[in-house]
């Protein structure tokens, strides 16, 4: 069991490329952390430098109360499970899962007994005696974990390991991962471009993008607080809607305008947080797709954020319905009851809810109303 | 539909198949056919002997002996010049300076002449002022020295040894291609599993060339079955006791230079049979091996 510390971390391909800008984090023993971002964004490159794959330009890497820097892979006491599996295709399962511990030299029935184990905790115990190109992806990739188990390291690594599986039994592989990591309580750092295995998997998520961590937290957290644009945008599905427009003081309160359909009352206490902000400044409104509202179901929240838009797109998910929308020449769309009889073509009048707006700043992306909405929902 | 599809099929490949025919199937057949002459090739006297040369050619030390010769360099082949293009792939595929120019360098000797080669070993193995005796002189190896290619204990050697750098190259780069294909994932796999540099070489290198080894051994057991060139070029003017007389070159002799078409061949047709003979036998051995595990 071991805690992983990236301090001042930093990745510089050469051509100097930087593919991970000075990074610090803290992984806590026994945690589960998701490394997301889209594709180049230094995640991947992150894990491989914690897994000793990548030489680390500058900063420290420790794993327990040991740097790591200077040791080798294969001593840094970690296990790491790759996208394509990266089975040694020669090998039969029951040789796969006990290479490494036959490198180790350890005892033949130790290795027996281990590898044993790991195939009952993942349900692989009948393919022991099968090579990897008679298995299913959702059985090869078992396999790559049970590999990854039998070593009983301090810090197991996954590289988007679910990437290459149809989507049921990325789902079902998921919560398989979920359950393991519940059983074996050990540190797991995990890499994906998909922010739903983000959100359901982490304890906490980083979300990085360009070689930078944008925002590091628990899944609630990273999506009830964005601290800034990418975040807000990144995570969720559908994404969250941004709309520009400029901020517009009347009557003591502070409204969003956008055009001259859209004049949406933000909550007093974002007040102070846009003290700095100019009157008439131009600002970036975020609102989430299930926080745009029907008025006439929420009345009481609708009050001075309501605004008039067309219906587009109809697209009815069972459970739910997403309505794509256009008001004010932007496109946004809303998460509404399945029950709602909206028609394409409509124009119906729409709500924002007051406790989940975002304002960003629209030149560095910067989430303006972060802290004093945690403030005022947190109480 | 599938009846149009197989006309199609057929057109396309009729060309290729006309081509084998007429310069593969028909002097084969007519290799046969003269084997039961005994003739010289150029007289009207074709006397018809039926498998009579055949008889005489189980009954000829000669032909055994070349046979023996081109096993000998088949298996050199397998056991020396393979593993030392596996070795020098999976060398290169690190990260070596210059490694394409290595690469390019160690293929050379493939795309030179013949005729270019042959006079570069010979120049090596001179007995006078060779380079190899030269070298072994340096060394104070003097007893070492001596004819190479003149001597019948070291001829063939010496001959494999220029046969075998000639093709070490070329079975490289197919080497140097199949390791580009295994995944760098796995090697990383192993490395984090413990495995030294040598083991990822035994546990992931080897295997993974697995389909690779295939070709080049069955290219090698082929090529070895039907050589000819250094061997009958090197020993210019001819290895004593027929030192380095592979199956090929003997029927080259028999058949040109000593006017016994008939006879040259009937080794031919031999040496065909024992081609497809040994190539068969490899190709069965490989798939009987590689029947999956488990399925």
């Amino acid at each position: 069991m071991a805690e992983v510390i990236l301090d001042k971390v930093r990745k510089v391909f050469p051509g100097n490329v930087v593919a991970v800008a000075e990074t610090s984090l803290k992984i806590e023993d026994q945690e589960f952390v998701v490394l997301v971002g889209p594709s180049g964004c230094g995640k991947t490159t992150t894990l491989r430098m914690i897994a000793g794959l990548e030489e680390i330009t500058d900063g420290t890497i420790s794993i327990g109360d040991k740097v790591v820097n200077d040791i080798p892979p294969k001593d840094r006491d970690i296990a790491m499970v790759f996208q394509n599996y990266a089975l040694y295709p020669h090998k039969t399962v029951f040789q796969n899962m006990a290479f490494a511990l036959q490198l180790r030299r350890f005892p033949k029935a130790e290795i027996k007994q281990r590898v044993h184990e790991a195939a009952k905790i993942l349900g692989i115990e009948e393919l022991m005696e099968r090579r990897p190109s008679a298995l299913s992806g959702g059985q090869r990739q078992r396999v790559a974990v049970g590999r990854a188990i039998v070593r009983q390291p301090k810090v197991f690594l996954f590289d988007e390991p679910l990437s290459n599986l149809d989507a049921k039994m990325r789902v079902e592989m998921r919560a398989e991962l979920k359950r393991l990591h519940q059983r074996l309580k050990t540190t797991m750092v995990y890499v994906t471009h998909d922010q739903v295995e983000a959100m359901t998997l982490g304890d906490r998520v980083v979300i990085m993008e360009g070689g930078y961590i944008k925002q590091v937290g628990t899944p609630l957290e990273v999506y009830d607080f964005p601290e800034n644009k990418f975040v807000a945008g990144f995570i969720g599905t559908p994404p969250m809607n941004f709309f520009s427009g400029n901020l517009q003081s009347q009557q003591g309160s502070l409204y969003f305008r956008k055009g001259s359909s859209m004049l949406i009352k933000l909550p007093d206490h974002y007040k102070q947080a846009m003290e700095s902000k100019g009157p008439d400044a131009a600002v970036i409104l975020g609102v989430r797709p299930e926080n745009v509202l029907e008025p006439e179901k929420r009345p009481d929240l609708a009050k001075d954020t309501t605004f008039k838009a067309r219906i587009d797109v109809i697209e009815p998910l069972g459970a739910e319905m997403i309505l794509y929308l256009t008001a004010e020449n932007s496109i946004f769309l809303a998460r509404v009851d399945a029950h709602c009889r909206a028609q394409v073509g409509e124009v119906l009048s729409f709500a924002m809810h007051p406790d989940h707006m975002h304002v960003f700043d629209p030149n560095n992306g910067k989430n303006l109303t972060v802290a004093a909405a945690q403030k005022y929902l947190r109480g | 539909m599938r009846g149009d599809e197989n006309r199609i099929a057929w057109m396309f490949v009729a060309p290729a198949l006309a081509l084998y025919a007429l310069f593969v199937m028909v002097p084969l057949c007519q290799s046969f056919w003269f084997s039961l002459f005994d003739w010289n090739g150029y007289s009207q006297d074709m006397k018809f002997t039926g498998m009579r040369n055949y008889a005489a050619l189980l009954r000829d030390g000669v032909f055994w002996g070349s046979l023996w010769r081109n096993i000998f360099l088949l298996a050199a082949s397998l056991v020396v010049q393979l593993p030392i293009a596996i070795i020098l792939a999976a060398l290169l595929a690190g990260p070596v300076r210059f490694a394409r120019v290595l690469r390019a360098g160690l293929f050379a000797p493939m795309i030179l002449p013949t005729v270019i080669v042959a006079l570069l070993w010979i120049f090596i193995y001179d007995p006078v002022d060779g380079l190899l005796n030269g070298l072994l002189g340096g060394i104070g190896l003097q007893s070492l020295r001596r004819g190479w290619l003149g001597e019948a204990t070291t001829a063939l050697p010496a001959v494999t040894v220029a046969v075998c750098w000639r093709y070490t190259g070329f079975h490289m780069i197919l080497f140097a291609a199949g390791i580009v294909n295994i995944p760098a994932e796995t090697y990383e796999a192993a490395e984090l599993d413990g495995a030294s540099a040598f083991a990822r070489f035994i546990h992931v290198t080897l295997p993974g060339l697995y389909p690779v080894i295939r070709v080049s051994a069955l290219l090698s057991v082929v090529g070895s079955m039907k050589y000819f060139d250094l061997n009958y070029l090197m020993p210019s003017g001819g290895a004593p006791d027929r030192a380095t007389e592979l199956v090929a070159t003997y029927m080259y002799r028999e058949g040109i230079n000593a006017d016994r078409w008939g006879y040259g061949c009937a080794i031919a047709v031999a040496l065909c049979a024992l081609t497809l003979a040994t190539g068969g036998i490899k190709l069965w051995l490989d798939r009987r091996r590689s029947q999956p595990a488990g399925v």
